[in-house]
């Protein structure tokens, strides 16, 4: 496998990889809406061959002890049909699922301590815009997202990622009553709903790191290949920045008014951080820039459609 | 009134949350013996040996297939004998078959998420396990006719170090879940070029007979067709199958049509009495050779394209 790894490497320095596409280059992204008929909103997305349907289902539930006015996000994934087979047991399918839904959940969890400009808000990425609380401190509407891996060519965590944003997208509110007591009436009328906002849901970013240069949208070959990852979560207004440190690697927030904040975690480390140097915020800005293009190209792409074509596809 | 019941003929007359009409039409325009639409596409999970997703109506499954060698520590647990020729070690070169079956939460109409120790995934995983060794057992007298008469095997899995492994992942339920998952198995082994001894098709019925009302038995009487229409409806939806229970039969299915039907499981949650069980049966097994045709006929298509792409 050192061959491959040099030849992979070496195409990395020319732009050119394996399916003769550029480093920056995404593959093509279909993304469909209302794709399933039992849940509330759902999108089923393709990133070339990595296939991923996300589904959303609403509750209402109790919100979290210290948030009392945002709504709560319950993220499962299921990656049973994805690749990994080597016959060690299902319990690695759980694993992977596991560690997929947690990453997700971030996305939505409000900001930590720590977080600098934009105020003390303290809502998650989905209480932006919308108002998520039926009785403040008693009833907030739930999301569940159960997420499933139809087909795993490499970079399902961004695939996942933006199913999730665009079944939320998909999903309709409904209009509701409070009565005295507390007590909450749902309006049956499906006119009357309400779309989500999902302009500040931050969407993930893959990129893989070669030397100085870096790498967006793995396919699962190049993931096997490539020895150091990173993960942005990019969002398309400023929000509020966690900064996490692991593996050696401090991270800064990018300048700039337009760009949005990067949430990091870095995957799998190793010797890479010594590399990284001086590039690392030049890695930081091109995520924030492809991220920022791809929430974009949805959005605009949704607009367009509105409910006839349910299904557009993105070239980036 | 009679008159303009019949007048409104256009339309389907039905009383709410009935069955079926007095017409003979169910809620979906079915009359009792028709199937849902089905629809098969083959390859749909990259990576995979075999894979398909299989629709019947609006209940979609998706099964993927891969065989992988064992690995070491499996083939020793297993004791697998090294030489086989013998009838005897026949029987012990089927490849051996791992399945997982995943429900997911957004499967049925209210949001339910089933883990591994839920009864109906338990159940589905027996039974499609059943499916998948009975389509790739070696000692079953049909694959040994066959290799008998020097069609031998396709070079793939054959053989004792084998492992095939199989997931099914239930989208939408929408009544005969079972038999949808049965058929998408056989489609995704069948894709995977693993070499069976036939497929194995499966449809369900309901299982219970309609009951007749006592407005109905005389709208029949009237209309002189007192004995008519069978009770039973094939293909049950999801609606038809919580009023009346289910029963799914598998059967395998040869190329050979002489051969008969061999039973590989039937499934049935209801009381039947024998007669009924019989008659319900004999319904079944003609939904099955509907199936197996339609499936047939996708496989051979598929086979067909993917022989023409590669001799070129």
């Amino acid at each position: 496998t050192t061959g491959r790894v040099a030849r992979f490497e070496a195409g990395v320095r020319e732009s050119i990889r394996e399916d003769g596409r550029e480093n920056v280059a995404y593959r093509g992204i279909v993304a469909q809406r209302g794709t399933l008929p039992n849940a509330q909103g759902s999108a089923q997305v393709s990133l070339g061959d990595t296939t991923v349907l996300a589904g959303v289902s609403l509750e209402i539930g109790e919100p979290r002890k210290d948030r009392p006015r945002s709504g709560v996000v319950n993220v499962s994934v299921d990656c049973t049909m994805a690749c990994s087979v080597s016959g060690n047991g299902w319990k690695q399918y759980d694993k992977r699922g596991e560690e997929l839904a947690r990453h997700l959940e971030k996305l939505y969890a409000p900001a930590g301590g720590g977080s600098k400009a934009g105020g003390a808000r303290g809502g998650g990425a989905l209480d932006r815009g919308n108002a998520l609380h039926l009785v403040e401190g008693q009833s907030v509407w739930v999301f569940h997202i159960d997420c499933a891996v139809l087909s795993d060519d490499g970079n399902v965590l961004d695939a996942l990622s933006i199913a999730c944003r665009t079944a939320l997208g998909d999903l309709m509110l409904p209009k509701f009553d409070i009565l005295e007591g507390s007590e909450v009436v749902i309006d049956e009328d499906p006119n009357a709903w309400t779309r989500l906002d999902v302009s500040a849901v931050p969407v993930y970013v893959s990129v893989g790191v070669v030397g100085s240069r870096w790498v967006f949208d793995l396919s699962l070959r190049e993931e096997h290949l490539c020895r150091s990852k990173l993960v942005f979560g990019v969002g398309l207004n400023g929000t509020d920045g966690t900064n996490e440190s692991g593996g050696g690697v401090r991270g800064r927030k990018t300048q700039g008014a337009a760009m949005a904040a990067a949430i990091r975690r870095v995957f799998s480390a190793k010797s890479a951080s010594l590399e990284y140097g001086a590039t690392m915020d030049d890695v930081m800005e091109a995520a924030c820039l492809a991220g920022k293009r791809l929430v974009a190209a949805l959005d605009a792409a949704h607009q367009q459609a509105d409910d006839d074509t349910r299904a557009f596809h993105i070239g980036i | 009134r009679r008159e303009c019941r019949r007048r409104e003929g256009a339309g389907v007359t039905m009383a709410s949350g009935s069955i079926m009409s007095y017409e003979g039409l169910r809620q979906d325009g079915r009359r009792w013996n028709e199937l849902r639409r089905m629809q098969c596409d083959l390859g749909v999970v990259s990576g995979a040996d075999g894979s398909c997703s299989f629709t019947c109506g609006r209940t979609k499954i998706i099964a993927s297939c891969f065989v992988v060698p064992l690995s070491k520590q499996k083939a020793s647990a297993a004791r697998v004998p090294t030489t086989a020729t013998t009838a005897a070690a026949a029987a012990s070169t089927a490849p051996r078959v791992e399945l997982r079956v995943s429900w997911l939460p957004f499967a049925t109409q209210e949001r339910r998420e089933r883990g591994r120790t839920d009864r109906q995934v338990v159940d589905l995983e027996g039974k499609l396990k059943q499916t998948a060794c009975a389509m790739l057992d070696a000692s079953s007298a049909v694959f040994q006719k066959q290799t008998a008469s020097g069609r031998g095997s396709s070079g793939a899995a054959r053989g004792n170090n084998m492992e095939v492994q199989i997931k099914v992942a239930v989208l939408q339920a929408d009544g005969g879940v079972r038999s949808c998952c049965v058929n998408a198995v056989t489609c995704a082994i069948g894709m995977a070029n693993l070499v069976c001894g036939c497929l194995v098709v499966s449809c369900g019925c309901t299982a219970q007979q309609l009951g007749r009302t006592l407005r109905e038995t005389r709208m029949l009487q009237s209309r002189g067709e007192e004995e008519e229409g069978k009770r039973l409806l094939l293909d049950p939806n999801g609606a038809e199958t919580t009023k009346l229970g289910e029963l799914s039969l598998s059967v395998t299915s040869a190329a050979d049509r002489r051969q008969f039907q061999d039973v590989v499981s039937i499934n049935c949650e209801a009381k039947l009495t024998p007669e009924e069980f019989e008659e319900a049966v004999e319904t079944c097994a003609e939904g099955c050779r509907a199936v197996s045709k339609f499936l047939r006929r996708k496989l051979l298509d598929y086979m067909t394209k993917v022989a023409t792409i590669s001799s070129h």
